[in-house]
């Protein structure tokens, strides 16, 4: 009795997704798809199983066990189950709740909190943060010739010997630009940048400036925009996710136009991940459906603007280099947009682009998942390295920079020397002057 | 739970990573894709024949169950520990270890995913036609165990067929090889169809000969809109007595239809009570005038939509209607397990009409898809307003096989009998049969270890209470 009463009393994330868990019908067809499944070949890591299992916690058949916990841990966020289930079941959800629930059983620890609800709602904090990372690395780590990486100088723990690190930039991507004044006119589309190209890769940034420039648009960037809240939500860490949606919602409102990303995980939590975290009667609600209603990852958009014609102007590409895509899952699954940047890939190489076989197959990299799961992740990672191969390809093109990372790591380790680019940076550097 | 003894031996045999008994993973070993749920005491997940065999000695002497288990996307519990025991996995062993393109065979390890099998042997020309709904997830071995059809049942025929030989574990142990890769084979008893279907309560089927033929060049798909169920109905028969067999012919009810309709959005005509789905294949030169003769054959019969695909996504498309199904079904209340029973082709209008008035005097809706080429009807059950018990459903599910049975049909085609039809199995085999049946399992399994509770009609209560 009081056990049940103690359970009223918090919101229980399991409860709210009673729902989900009845639409499986434990047919089994989540289970080839998985990656992490391919890998291990254990139902427990399956979808099914984790719903099972899932199911068992909320019928008092299993407790929140360490085993249940590595259960849930032990998921990229693919979203390849979600796709393939013809129950429409989707597994994202669950995991999200399971792993809010553990949190709030367990707790989040210093590290984490430090992170999560210090570090990434704070603009400055952050900005100083990776100032001073930046300048840690320089100490930690020498230069990469031909990379924008970086190699330990001496052993550290927790990374792999030839770990592929990125450099973090000493001055953000938002430094950098000029901002320009925002005028309303239907030429302005509001770029929200991301952590990763605000701090990692701030050349994808430049590079979809650029592209949008050239095909006649305004590019503003609201100066206050935070992490956009995805790194908490893999770890179930609902109240850092809202606080941190709250401020984007409130810094991208304040601008008309089409918000533009060019971060898979980013447009996939501005367009579906917001408006799920506020019931319907919260004001925020409303304004995240906006948001979501207005925002486009960037191929998409100068696809749906017919930017190809306008970048007809383009100069014509290396005839030397081979080209293929990769397909980041929050992007091809999380957004449907898979057919957009092929085609504008295709519209600048021609029979230059190979379509690589699984294309759309996580590369592993899964946010944090390649830190906490190394083994899975590097076997995962070498199977998508290898299909790169097959297609001889010299230049490997994402639109995500988390899988770039990943790939760059994978080449690296591989000792092939293909290059990782955004689909924004190939076209822009095919831009004529 | 196992005793020390045991589970020290079952680790020395499979290794640290061959075994498993948390409570996670005896949870996640103890459904299939019914809706049962039997806990296992534990998990072993073979890689060679030689751990198979140490594995049954083993159980033989601590007289332990021992569950075979591929996939676990059955529909009549055949991988559930309904005794408790041992599920053995078999997905480790995946490995397809020979294609031999001069004489069109493959030889594969038993976790192989069907779907896998027909890309790889699909890339050099050669055709593996058994395509169980399941098979982008099911695996080989357990498409073996239990027979599976599939859609192209209607010209290819079905997982036996194509079945030319197998290495198997014995109850006892024993390594047996059965059949061969010769095309004509008479020596000694064909031991090989035994095993086929037999539900892995014979033996553990731990690699196979499989037979390919040749990939058909082209393939076109047709899916036809009928105002009437008597005029669909109509329309199979013409076409197999225009000498086409198509190598699939799906239909799909009103129920269906409406439920796939809502789902999917295809904007089928209003007035459609039934639906084709017909594939035919062969060298592209031959299709379009085959094509056409069924489009003819169809409005003839009273077709009110014909759509035509010869394009893979545009058959993709038509397709998709088909395997839309099980998920669109889910808009309705349904009960019991859905079944799956089989009657000669010309019998299946009768056996619709059957069904709905069984259902009318049961307050249930009959839903009817299937395969009308084959005879091989899935029928789902729902309630429709008011609820209906259990046991009526029981009833209900009765009648339709007893009319079934007297239509000289099977009550099982594809799914096999396991632990959910068992009961049933006297409907179709007369007692001195299923004696000789059970002296067969009795001879090869004196111990009842493996895979025990499946196929025959229940004697005592199980052991292992559902969970």
């Amino acid at each position: 009795m009081t056990e049940t009463s103690k359970k009223r009393s918090n919101p229980s994330y399991l409860l709210n997704i009673n729902l989900e868990l009845d639409k499986c019908a434990k047919c089994g067809a989540c289970r080839t798809v998985c990656p992490i499944y391919e890998e291990l070949k254990l139902e427990k890591i399956s979808a099914r199983g984790k719903i099972a299992l899932t199911q068992a916690v909320l019928s008092n058949n299993l407790d929140l066990t360490n085993g249940y916990q590595d259960a849930i841990d032990n998921c990229l966020q693919c979203l390849a189950c979600t796709e393939s289930c013809g129950s429409g079941v989707q597994l994202n959800r669950i995991i999200v709740a399971a792993r809010a629930e553990m949190l709030q059983k367990k707790g989040l620890s210093l590290f984490k909190r430090l992170i999560l609800r210090g570090l990434l709602p704070s603009k400055n904090l952050m900005d100083w943060f990776v100032k001073g990372s930046s300048l840690g690395q320089i100490f930690l780590f020498k230069k990469l010739p031909k990379s924008s990486g970086l190699r330990k100088r001496f052993p550290l723990p927790f990374l792999a010997k030839d770990q592929y690190v990125p450099k973090l930039v000493f001055t953000p991507f938002l430094k950098r630009v000029k901002s320009k004044t925002s005028r309303p006119s239907h030429s302005q589309v509001v770029f929200f940048t991301g952590c990763l190209i605000n701090y990692v890769y701030p050349s994808i940034g430049e590079s979809v400036i650029r592209v949008l420039e050239a095909i006649g648009k305004t590019v503003i960037f609201p100066q206050e925009q935070v992490c956009c809240g995805t790194p908490a939500k893999s770890q179930g860490d609902m109240t850092s996710v809202k606080r941190l949606a709250k401020i984007n919602i409130e810094q991208l409102s304040k601008f008309e136009g089409m918000i533009i990303t060019a971060c898979a995980s980013g447009g996939l939590m501005l367009k579906h991940g917001y408006s799920e975290l506020f019931e319907t009667k919260d004001p925020y609600h409303e304004k995240a459906l906006n948001i979501s209603s207005r925002t486009r990852d960037v191929s998409e958009y100068i696809v749906e603007k017919n930017g190809i014609a306008h970048l007809s102007k383009l100069k014509k590409s290396d005839p030397s280099q081979i080209i293929t895509y990769h397909d980041p899952c929050h992007l091809c699954r999380g957004q449907q947009v898979e057919e957009q940047p092929r085609q504008l890939l295709k519209g600048l190489f021609g029979d230059q682009y190979v379509e690589m076989e699984q294309a759309n197959r996580c590369c592993g990299s899964g946010g944090t998942y390649g830190l906490t799961h190394p083994e899975v992740s590097q076997s995962i990672l070498q199977g998508k390295v290898e299909e790169i191969e097959k297609t001889s390809a010299n230049l490997v093109i994402t639109g995500c920079p988390g899988c770039m990372i990943q790939l760059k790591d994978g080449i690296q380790k591989s000792k092939t020397s293909q290059s990782v680019k955004h689909t924004m940076e190939v076209i822009s550097q095919n831009l004529k002057v | 739970m196992l005793n020390s003894e045991l589970k020290k031996s079952l680790i020395s045999i499979f290794g640290p990573n061959g075994f498993a008994d948390s409570k996670e993973d005896c949870l996640t070993y103890s459904y299939d894709a019914t809706s049962l749920n039997y806990l296992p005491d534990a998990i072993v997940f073979a890689e060679t024949a030689e751990q198979v065999s140490a594995l049954m000695k083993l159980a033989d002497r601590h007289k332990v169950p021992i569950i075979p288990r591929g996939a676990g996307s059955g529909y009549t519990g055949g991988s559930l520990a309904v005794n408790g025991g041992i599920i053995l996995v078999m997905e480790k062993m995946n490995r397809i270890l020979q294609i031999d393109q001069d004489d069109m065979f493959v030889i594969v390890e038993p976790g192989v995913i069907t779907g896998q099998l027909h890309a790889a042997v699909e890339k050099l020309g050669l055709f593996y036609p058994p395509d169980p709904a399941s098979m982008e997830f099911a695996t080989i071995g357990g498409n073996i165990a239990e027979n599976a059809g599939g859609m192209r049942a209607v010209k290819y025929g079905v997982t036996r067929n194509y079945v030319m030989g197998l290495e198997v574990v014995l109850p006892n142990g024993e390594i047996i090889q059965t059949g061969s890769r010769c095309i004509k084979d008479v020596v000694g008893y064909d031991l090989t169809n035994l095993f086929v279907g037999s539900e892995g309560t014979l033996g553990t089927i731990t690699r196979a000969i499989l037979k390919l033929i040749p990939l058909p060049e082209a393939f076109a798909t047709a899916a036809v809109s009928f105002p009437t169920l008597s005029s669909a109905a109509k329309a199979v028969p013409e076409i197999m007595r225009q000498k086409i067999i198509p190598s699939t012919l799906e239909f799909m009810d009103k129920h269906c239809i409406t439920a796939v309709d809502r789902y999917l959005k295809v904007g089928l005509p209003q007035e459609t009570e039934a639906f084709l789905l017909i594939e035919v294949d062969g060298f592209s030169s031959e299709l379009p005038p085959v094509l056409d003769k069924i489009t003819a054959m169809c409005k003839s019969c009273g077709a009110i939509d014909i759509k035509v695909a010869t394009e893979v996504n545009d058959r993709a498309r038509l397709w998709k209607i088909r395997r839309s199904i099980t998920a669109a079904l889910t808009c309705y209340t349904l009960k019991g397990d859905g079944e799956d029973m089989v009657v000669p082709r010309s019998c299946i209008p009768d056996i619709i009409e059957e069904g709905e008035r069984i259902g009318d005097r049961y307050n249930l809706l009959m839903i009817n898809y299937g395969h009308a080429g084959d005879g091989n009807i899935h029928v789902s059950l729902a309630e429709k307003e008011i609820p209906v018990s259990d046991d009526q459903v029981e009833l209900a599910i009765m009648e339709l096989l007893t009319a079934a049975v007297g239509m000289n049909g099977r009550i099982a085609a594809e799914h096999g009998i396991g632990c959910l039809k068992r009961n049933k199995v006297p409907l179709n085999i007369d007692p001195p049969t299923l004696k000789l049946m059970k002296q067969m399992k009795d001879m090869m399994d004196p111990n009842g270890i493996l895979n025990p509770g499946k196929v025959f009609p229940q004697e005592t209560n199980a052991s292992n209470t559902e969970v």
